[in-house]
């Protein structure tokens, strides 16, 4: 018997409105621990697909969508660019390594990326079984384009554009030489071969399309972009202008351009957060509401407890007690709902976001979360637990 | 046992309660008596410390209430006075063995299970103990109540009305109920009453004028 056996018994006794009370509190805190865990996943994800990218060099256009399209690999390329004056730019001395990447085919939906082994050794991908290409049409899949059937030593041909249905290139077979193992960014989703895979596909292709003359390699081919590293950082400073300045290049900065994308995210995540806000403020009035109205019936209990001994002070740590176990458990039942919904959000839709959410993993904004019941608790126990301080157990034990 | 010496209790410049002199020893049962409005339960919560007057001096077992800071009239009271209410008041959410438990905690005592299941065997409601307040007959709540009144071995007992809703059968066994375990904690026993069948079982009578 303590003053957290008395709280206990007298929350048990309204379980059902207590509940409600827990609810409300509960689904305000969901709401911020999925926003948490978004924001944090979305922005993980974007910081581990641009890993090791400093600047991207493609065609003019957007720059946002050249980083979409070569680095994340969801929107469209803005155009290719002439493979000789990449390579001019690959020489340049501030460049420390640069990755060429040629995009145009993709096999049931998941890209073929035509590239060097520079691209793996970027995300520090591991085989899971076989070896890297070593001639055209060699295939090195992602562990999500392996799980999907393109398993080890399996053929298959590309089709024509970035998403499934275009032309397909039956007579072009790749062969899966290796599946890597996963590395939970979007090379898991890649289809990846060497650029001579894809220019022999597309010099056939442009053959039966423009009967253009075969003669294998193309004094103006071309990649879709060129990922480069920085050797120091200063080259932050004067690389981009060059480049933007002195080519029909454009020179995009991944770090740059999706602070931008989130910039623009953010005006959602704010908005969600207001609203979220919203429904803590409500639990806080609820719990409020439920502390007070509860006054009046548990008068006479107040002031008995009075009489039985207890000081105004426990009546007062009494009270606020009972709004921190609410407030607490709506916390606490809150953040697993919120992990919850994630990890549903990510079972439900793992294609669609490509980001594969998981409920699993905490982060440390939730830690702050932990300091919300006592606010809560505090903030909706102040005016009871004062009225409860005032009050006079001989006044009320008087009236009956 | 029970002190109280030149007592005066005013509400807003109005005499709401005075006595000159009561003494009670240990043990010993006594009546307070008066029309309504004569200040019987003020006197009562006073005798308690529920309540400090605005004159005059209270003493249980020779403490002084007066020299008590607030916190520790509260913890003395739960210490040291049972209080049996007229609507007895039990703590609707707790069983009524917690209640008991309740009386220990507050009056800073050891949480003694095994003392309170006896003390509810003394009055013959050991079987009720894990039974909420509100499934109680009427007899077995008085019960409850005053074994909560009796469970830390008070000095002092005051009951307000405890026979007023009771019929005769019911009344004489409150009445006897604590009066005998008033003197088996050999506690002073101060119950206010304008109920004639109790006049006929205590002879200690003291009456209040209706004040002025």
């Amino acid at each position: 018997m303590n003053l957290w056996t008395l709280a206990v018994a007298d929350l048990r006794r309204y379980r059902l409105s207590n509940s409600l009370h827990l609810l409300l509190m509960a689904l305000g805190v969901a709401l911020i621990t999925a926003l948490l865990l978004l924001a944090s996943q979305i922005a993980g994800r974007f910081a581990r697909d641009a890993a090791g990218v400093d600047l991207v060099v493609g065609a003019k256009g957007s720059p946002l969508q050249l980083i979409l399209s070569t680095v994340y690999h969801l929107d469209i390329p803005t155009g290719n660019i002439p493979l000789d004056e990449a390579r001019r730019w690959a020489a340049n001395p501030m460049v420390a390594s640069a990755t060429p990447i040629s995009l145009g085919d993709n096999a049931r939906g998941y890209r073929i990326v035509g590239t060097t082994p520079a691209m793996l050794e970027r995300y520090g991908a591991r085989f899971a079984s076989g070896r890297i290409w070593q001639a055209p049409m060699e295939a090195v899949v992602g562990a999500d384009v392996a799980r999907d059937g393109f398993r080890q030593d399996a053929r298959f041909a590309g089709s024509h554009g970035l998403t499934a249905g275009g032309h397909v290139h039956a007579d072009h077979p790749y062969r899966v030489v290796g599946v890597l193992a996963p590395t939970h960014t979007v090379l898991d989703r890649l289809i990846l071969t060497s650029l001579d895979s894809v220019w022999a596909i597309h010099a056939d292709h442009d053959d039966h399309d423009d009967d253009a003359p075969d003669d294998g390699y193309h004094a103006d081919q071309e990649i879709t972009a060129l990922l480069l590293r920085y050797r120091s950082p200063i080259a932050a400073i004067s690389l981009p202008r060059m480049i933007n300045m002195q080519s029909k290049l454009q020179a995009a900065s991944p770090a740059f351009e999706t602070a931008r994308l989130m910039q623009l995210l953010g005006l959602g995540f704010t908005t969600l957060k207001a609203l979220a806000g919203v429904l803590l403020l409500t639990a806080a009035l609820s719990i409020f509401i439920a502390l007070y109205t509860a006054l009046e019936p548990r008068r006479y209990e107040l002031a008995v407890l009075r009489s039985l001994g207890l000081s105004r002070g426990r009546l007062v740590v009494l009270l606020w007690l009972q709004a921190l176990v609410l407030s607490g458990a709506g916390t606490l039942l809150g953040v697993l709902l919120g992990h919850f919904a994630i990890a549903l959000l990510g079972a439900l839709s793992p294609q669609a976001s490509g980001i594969r959410l998981s409920g699993t993993i905490a982060v440390a904004p939730e830690l702050g979360l932990l300091a919300l019941p006592l606010l809560v608790g505090t903030l909706a126990a102040a005016l009871p637990a004062w009225r409860a301080y005032r009050s006079d157990p001989a006044t009320t034990l008087a009236d009956g | 046992m029970l002190s109280l010496q030149a007592i005066r209790h005013r509400y807003d410049d109005r005499t709401a309660a005075r006595v000159e002199v009561l003494d009670l020893a240990a043990g010993e049962p006594a009546l307070l008596l008066g029309p309504s409005g004569s200040g019987k339960t003020t006197l009562l919560h006073i005798a308690a410390g529920l309540l400090r007057p605005s004159e005059g001096l209270v003493r249980i077992g020779g403490q002084s209430l007066t020299a008590l800071d607030d916190i520790a009239l509260d913890r003395f009271r739960g210490r040291h006075v049972g209080i049996v209410f007229q609507r007895l008041h039990l703590i609707g959410s707790l069983t009524v063995l917690q209640n008991l438990l309740a009386a220990q905690y507050g009056a800073g005592l050891p949480v003694d299970i095994g003392h309170g299941r006896a003390t509810l065997a003394a009055l013959g409601i050991e079987a009720q103990a894990d039974v909420l307040p509100a499934r109680l007959s009427q007899g077995q709540a008085q019960r409850a109540a005053v074994a909560r009144a009796t469970v830390n071995r008070p000095q002092l007992i005051v009951a307000d009305e405890p026979t007023a809703s009771l019929d005769d059968r019911n009344a004489d066994a409150v009445l006897n109920l604590l009066q005998a375990h008033a003197r088996a904690c050999e506690a002073a026993l101060l119950i206010a009453t304008h109920d004639a069948r109790a006049k006929a079982c205590i002879k200690r009578q003291i009456t209040l004028e209706a004040s002025a």
